[in-house]
């Protein structure tokens, strides 16, 4: 049986060798990927930029345009005391929110000492922006308004003495204290384009064959189903771990993500998945007469599934029911969940084997699933 | 000439739709993508399981504990009698947050002071974590306010320090900002995908010779080339804006004709960069892998899946070279904010510049490899 399969494994080899510009791609695809977006994602909402309309012109009104200029979370775009300008700037966009300060918000202080309501215009499109942006400036403003009555209370003769109870949130972060999103990203990001980066490598090797002719003279030889299969898989398994150790290596180097976990279990979660990833690949290969349409498919169930379905930016928890059980199929929502436990949680075995087990059964099915193929399309 | 271009048109619709399954990934995916992903894309984080360790056991720290439950983002799943415990069911991601309120926190509350409390968040979800930062925060400040209330200093409704309008999507629905995002990737991965292919097709299997040597000139071949993609993917348009609209509800705010007009030069754009993918490429594989590695970029550069005044400087430079991102602005403002050309003219521009780039260059690539 191995004296069979070593030809078919020696001659993908071979044809892999000669498309040197593939190879490259190939190799080289999934580090320029991880580095590119390592940088550029971000999930970090910061820098929201904010107008201020200015209807009261007060030192107290100048106080909160103040606050707001020193936030870290705010960009002050304008003040401006022409109303106008709060549409149109939130229709070109320039701005996301936009700060009301009512005319007589002075007066209102001194006389009543609590402060009229300041009106807020938010750039809702986003809803995920917005909702963040709201978060921060309403504590600011609410921080703001009772600095200003204790401030007045503390003046005044009526209410002196009397102080304000308030409730004091001291918030910690575990296993990722600054909330770095690259430690969040990366991993999630390896497992993304380690799943998109394995289909596509057996995604053309069947149908191409088909295309040119070739399979007819495998078909007219010895060789068993499995035997091609396996002869097809063995190449770019190689190939594949040449690539998660690269990948691996520029995530733990370059971003600096602090890898906690077993090595023994990363080993063993990218092998398995890997092995799924390819069958997959193959599995379209088989089933597509055409290169174009298996590169039309392979794209289909990899590209968007594993960007949207796997938990990689968008929680799985908060997808309707229906959706999380289409997750179970995309392979990368367990890789993904492999590699985060790994590298921020110090997870091994004892936590991820549920996700290597459920990596094995749906490679195995996919495997037998291409046995089955392939033997229908020979006969 | 125009029969020549008819007859191209023709050959590629039977070369493309021979294999009757071509069907579903070009017409039925689409919406299917469509509306599984508008309903999966959704940062929101509802049903936070979150622990808490009530220490004080008063009315105030009772209150507290359900002003969380009560918020519906969390669900107080687990009641810890130490804060030790918090630990392990944290690091498994049974819970993803935990709340400890210290021994005196209703003592110090009643004495008119500043009472801590400490909030433990899973941060290696870093993004759901903000998240869940924010309404600890949100929850606490009300919490606050309705103590300072109580107090009875002042008057029911004057603490009503702000007063919020959210415009445009004032449910704040993430699908009116994610199915206007997906619409746009969906439309550059069929129209890249077919075109990238289809020269390089030819070149593989010889077929090419035979259209040089025919009396078809370069330009017919192109155009010949080009319209079927054109027609699929205006199909392709409508078909994905029908779903939107109707499983999604997504509001058609501004201009329809010129959403339409401004994704008929984007999907040039892309059927040509397709081309040009397609005459550089030697083989279907090396055409396949750069199409990828054109694809990815621009998914994950527009805004998306992040927007793109939180990337680095450098980065956000780059992001100028991404159609999608102009796209997707443009699609967004025209749905949402109502806006049109007035507004929007630097992006439409950008677009046609593009477009008209992509499309000199691959016919000029496509017109050398022919001779």
């Amino acid at each position: 049986m191995s004296g069979r399969i070593r030809p078919l494994v020696r001659k993908e080899f071979t044809h892999i060798r000669r498309d040197p510009r593939s190879l490259f791609l190939a190799i080289g695809m999934p580090v320029i990927l991880l580095v590119l977006f390592g940088y550029a994602i971000t999930m970090d909402i910061r820098n929201v930029a904010v107008g201020i309309i200015d209807l009261d012109r007060s030192t107290l009104s100048r106080d909160l345009a103040a606050r707001v200029r020193g936030s870290d979370y705010f960009d002050l775009v304008y003040i401006s005391d022409d109303y106008s300008q709060a549409e149109r700037s939130l229709d070109e966009g320039r701005v996301k929110v936009v700060l009301v300060i009512p005319d007589g918000l002075a007066r209102d202080a001194e006389k009543n000492v609590v402060l009229p309501p300041i009106q807020l215009l938010v750039d809702g499109s986003n809803n995920n922006v917005a909702l963040i942006a709201l978060g921060h400036i309403s504590r600011l403003i609410q921080d703001y308004a009772l600095d200003v009555i204790s401030d007045r209370m503390n003046r005044g003769a009526a209410l002196q003495g009397t102080r304000l109870p308030s409730v004091d949130p001291e918030i910690r972060i575990w296993y990722n204290p600054e909330l770095r999103s690259t430690n969040f990203i990366v991993p999630g990001l390896i497992a993304v384009i380690m799943m998109i980066v394995t289909t596509l490598l057996t995604a053309l090797t069947i149908s191409r064959e088909w295309e040119n002719g070739t399979m007819e003279q495998l078909i007219a030889g010895p060789v068993r189903p499995y035997e091609i299969v396996i002869g097809k898989l063995v190449p770019y398994f190689v190939l594949g771990i040449a690539q998660v150790v690269l990948v691996v290596a520029a995530g733990t180097l370059l971003f600096k993500v602090p890898f906690t976990g077993s090595w023994l279990c990363l080993f063993t979660a990218s092998a398995v998945f890997l092995f799924s990833g390819l069958c997959i690949g193959l599995l379209l290969s088989i089933v597509a007469k055409s290169q174009q349409l298996a590169f039309m498919l392979s794209a289909l169930t990899t590209m968007l599934p594993s960007f949207i379905l796997s938990g990689f930016v968008f929680p799985i928890s908060s997808m309707p029911k229906p959706v999380q059980l289409l997750t179970y199929l995309v392979p990368a929502r367990y890789f993904l969940y492999t590699l985060r436990g790994l590298f921020l949680k110090s997870y091994g075995f004892g936590l991820l084997w549920p996700e290597i087990i459920s990596l094995a059964v749906f490679g195995g099915l996919v495997f037998l699933a291409c046995l089955r193929k392939l033997k229908l399309r020979l006969d | 000439m125009g029969r020549a271009i008819r007859h191209i048109v023709r050959k590629e619709f039977i070369q493309l739709f021979r294999d009757r399954r071509m069907l579903i990934p070009v017409f039925l995916a689409p919406v299917i993508q469509l509306i599984l992903f508008g309903y999966a894309a959704n940062l929101d984080v509802r049903h936070i399981a979150l622990a808490a360790v009530d220490l004080d056991r008063t009315t105030d720290s009772r209150a507290l504990v359900s002003a969380f439950q009560e918020s519906g983002y969390f669900d107080v799943t687990l009641s810890l009698s130490s804060p030790k415990e918090v630990d392990d069911p944290l690091r498994t991601g049974k819970i993803q947050a935990a709340l400890i309120i210290g021994e005196d926190f209703g003592r110090r509350i009643g004495r008119g002071e500043r009472a801590p409390v400490q909030v433990i968040i899973d941060g290696a979800d870093a993004n759901s974590a903000t998240i869940i930062q924010n309404y600890v925060a949100l929850i606490v400040a009300k919490f606050g306010t309705g103590l300072i209330a109580r107090a009875g200093i002042f008057k029911e409704g004057t603490l009503n320090f702000f007063e919020p309008r959210i415009w445009y999507n004032p449910e704040l629905k993430s699908s009116a900002w994610m199915v206007p995002g997906v619409f746009t990737l969906i439309l550059l991965l069929t129209t890249l995908i077919l075109t990238s292919m289809a020269i390089t097709r030819e070149r593989e299997m010889g077929t090419i010779e035979q259209l040089i040597v025919s009396p078809i000139r370069p330009v017919e071949l192109i155009l010949g080339k080009t319209i079927p993609f054109v027609i699929i993917g205006l199909c392709d348009i409508f078909v994905v804006l029908a779903a939107a609209k109707v499983v999604f509800n997504v509001p058609v705010r501004g201009s329809f004709a010129f959403l339409i007009g401004s994704s008929l030069i984007f999907i040039l754009t892309t059927l040509s960069l397709g081309l040009l993918i397609s005459t550089v490429s030697r083989t279907q594989g090396q055409a396949m892998m750069l199409a990828m590695f054109f694809m990815m970029p621009a998914m994950l550069l527009s805004s998306v899946f992040s927007s793109i005044e939180n990337m680095p400087r450098i980065i956000q430079y780059i992001t100028y070279l991404n159609p999608l991102r102009y796209f997707s602005e443009i699609v967004r403002g025209t749905l949402l904010k109502g806006i049109g050309l007035r507004i929007l003219w630097p992006e439409v521009a950008a677009l046609l510049v593009f477009g008209v780039v992509t499309i000199v260059i691959s016919s000029f690539r496509f017109k050398k490899y022919l001779e």
